[in-house]
This record gives C-alpha cells, structure tokens and sequence, in this order.
C-alpha cells in the first residue's frame, strides 16, 4: 500500500519544496518509487529543483484540473543521476514529478476561475494506481485553503516543515491542531534553517513540547544549499555533505 | 531581510478609476481594515474592523484574512492566499462579497506628499506560543463549510485506513 506524505508549512521560506525534492531522491535511492506532486499551484516551484524546465512540460497538474488529460500523462521522471561517489543505482527507484504550470496565464485562470478540489483526491489515487507508486509526497501550497486541508485529510504522514521562528511556531502549531481534528496519526515535524549557535536540543524540547509531535530532524542553516540556489537537488550533487547526511536520517526514518 | 516595495490602490470597481493609493517599503506585514489603526484604512461599511494582512513572504506576499467576509477573487472566496510574484502585479481582490476592490502594484513609486513607512522589526523572544490566537484561528477553520465536509467524508477519502487491519 502506497504511502501519502504531504509537506507543509505555515508560511513560505522554509525550504519545503527544497527539502521534499531531497526526501523524494533519497528515498527513490532506496529502491522506492516516488511520486511527488507540486499542489502549491498559485506559486508552484519544486520542478525547478529537479531541473525540468517549462518548455520540456507536455502536460502538468493544470491539464489534469481542466480535463485536458490523464494525471498520469502528467508525470514526468525527474530522477536524479547519481553524483560523484556514488555507484550507479541497482535498485530500481524513481523520482516522478506531476509540476504544476508555472506560466502567468495558468496561474491567473486557477486564481480568477478555482477549480475542482475533489478532482485531487481522484488524481492522487489514480497516480499511485497508474504508476505503480510505493510513496506519494504532496508538496502543498503555505498557509491553509481547501487544497492543502485536503492534502491533510489524506495524508498518511504529515511532514511540517518550520524554520526556529515564532511566527512558524504559531502558525504550524495551527496546522498541528486541525490535522489532529482530521485524525492525522502521524505527524512528523522537521526545524530547518536552524542558526549555528542555537542550542538545538533546547529548541527540540520546545517544539515537542508545543506541538506534541515528534520532530524528525533538525537541518542546519547551510550556505551550500544557498549557494545552490535551487538550481537542481543537494543531496544527489552533494552525497557526502553533511546536509545530506541529516536529510539521510529524516528519509530512513520516513521509511522506517 | 528587504520585502519589496508594495503599493496598494483603492478601486470601485475592478477596472475602476483608482481612489486612493499607499505605497509601502521594505514592510513585514501591511494591515488592511475599516479601524483607523491599520496601515490602509477602508472606510466602507462591507470592510470589516481587521479585515486582511498581507505579510511578506519570501518574494510574494502571503495574504491572511481576519474577516469572515474574506475576499474574492473573481467569483471565489479565499481566507489565505499566496501570491507568486509572479502574479502580484495587477492582481486585483475584492474586500468581502460587496467591498471595493484593491489592485496590487509591485512597481509602485512613494505616492506624492505620502510618507512611505519604514520597517520596524519588532524582536520576538523564540518560539512563544500565543494560546489565545490559537484556538481562535483553529474554530474559525473548523467550523468552516469545507473543513466539516471534510471531516464528514474522512471515511471516504481514507478508504485504505480503514481496511487496514488492526495492529497485533
């Protein structure tokens, strides 16, 4: 049975789509196939990360809403090649991304017209069908409107990202509370962009503490993946970093 | 971090005339209501005391409704909306089903005679939690059309939990 991982955070900035791309890699790393779906369709962005340009897009999650297509037809596979020091790949995993459109026209429609929410929980299962997916990772827009609230309701495991901030606490710690109205069991909290100096555990403490949640992992504030400015994924460019490293621990512990 | 500038222009109708204009530099949060303690004040009886923030948020704007009369874009009604850069410019919203529209300009030059607001970061102490604002944000979503829908059709939309078998 496929597993449905949607990602989320309060606010933008926090290095969700960034950090989706990394889990979904590694995870495909690992023999998995990895669906990842960009639902953040008034700002989508995670297709720049895994590289694929607009003009090499025949289809993406827009057509699947106006009925132009099949969900599937939308998909496109993004794996990333292996980078230096890793040996090729024997298990047969995949990246496979569904971008939303990232043309102005697309998004102005989507924001003057809407769309049929529903239409996604037909499209998520249809993916796992079709594709034969073993993970599904949403990766939703910020803040909360009817799509991600959906993406919540049918999440296996919620992944809230937030930076050591208080508007991320408030504002996830409101995420917290209604996916516990939606019978969320699993719900997972990854700190990211921690400043060096920050007493991490001290910070963990009261993160559990607040959301009475486990937290999954805590990334460090890296200057390589800002460098990288989200010009393709960290953790296959850069398999020995450290960053990569700890983004390891939270996909192993994902799959466990 | 340095938000863009922001202007912000007061319409009666969506290609209306503009009525008034606010120009916004390098600012956290622009609080928009019909209170005289808002950074743009709407005197109109359809717009609410608070009625929406927009917070800067990364380079587009997050923009929070306070108001239960929302705001509508075209036909829908939105109580939380991210705006891409992208498609910040021009983007027009109405203020509640029956308000005055405002027309977002990313290009805005300071307005003559306006003061244009300088960012004051006010220095949270980390990670408070404010308990009040919580639960008040969490009942006004709940008690939404969609969130209870939502949670009534939990066992459709969740199909495979409920055929999984229970844990030994």
């Amino acid at each position: 049975m496929a597993k449905i991982v949607s990602v989320h955070s309060f606010r933008g900035g926090t290095g969700k789509s960034n950090t989706t791309a990394n889990l979904a890699t590694l995870i495909a790393r690992a023999g998995k196939r990895v669906g990842v779906i960009d639902t953040d369709i008034h700002s989508p962005g995670i297709h720049v990360v895994f590289g694929l340009r607009e003009e090499a897009m025949e289809f993406t999650l827009n057509d699947f809403l106006w009925g132009r297509c099949r969900i599937e037809q939308a998909a496109h596979d993004v794996t990333p090649p292996a980078g230096p020091g890793e040996g090729p790949s024997e298990a047969p995993g995949a990246v496979l991304l569904i971008p939303s459109s990232a043309r102005a026209g697309e998004i102005a429609r989507v924001l003057s017209e809407g769309y049929d929410v529903g239409l996604l929980t037909d499209g998520f299962r249809a993916l796992i069908r079709e594709l034969g997916l073993d993970y599904l990772f949403i990766d939703t827009h910020p803040g909360v409107n009817e799509e991600t609230l959906l993406s919540i309701a049918l999440s296996d495991t919620l992944l809230l990202i937030m930076r050591p901030d208080s508007q991320d606490f408030q504002g996830t710690a409101v995420t917290v509370e209604l996916a516990r109205r939606l019978e969320v069991d699993d719900l997972r909290v990854l700190v990211n962009k921690v400043p060096p100096g920050m007493d991490v555990e001290l910070l963990r403490g009261q993160v559990e503490a607040g959301f009475k949640a486990p937290v999954i992992g805590m990334l460090p504030l890296d200057h390589d993946i800002a460098r990288l400015g989200s010009a393709g994924v960290f953790a296959a460019r850069y398999p020995g970093h450290p960053l990569t490293q700890g983004l390891r621990q939270v996909a192993s512990r994902l799959l466990s | 971090m340095e938000n863009p500038r922001l202007g912000l222009v007061l319409l009666d109708s969506p290609d209306g005339a503009p009525r008034q204009h606010w120009s916004f530099d390098a600012r956290p949060v622009i609080r928009i209501g019909r209170s005289t303690d808002n950074d743009v004040v709407v005197a109109d009886q359809h717009v609410s005391r608070d009625h929406v923030f927009l917070t800067a948020d990364g380079d587009g704007w997050l923009l929070t409704v306070v108001s239960p009369q929302g705001i509508y874009c075209g036909p829908r009604k939105f109580l939380s909306l991210r705006l891409d850069p992208r498609a910040l410019e021009g983007f027009v919203f109405r203020l509640g089903a029956k308000g005055p529209f405002l027309r977002l300009d990313a290009q805005a030059e300071p307005a003559c005679g306006e003061s244009t607001l300088a960012h004051d970061r006010d220095q949270h102490p980390l990670l408070v939690l404010d308990a009040d604002r919580l639960r008040d944000e969490v009942e006004e979503i709940s008690r939404g059309d969609y969130f209870r829908s939502l949670k009534e059709s939990l066992g459709r939309l969740r199909p495979s939990r409920s055929e999984d078998p229970a844990e030994p």
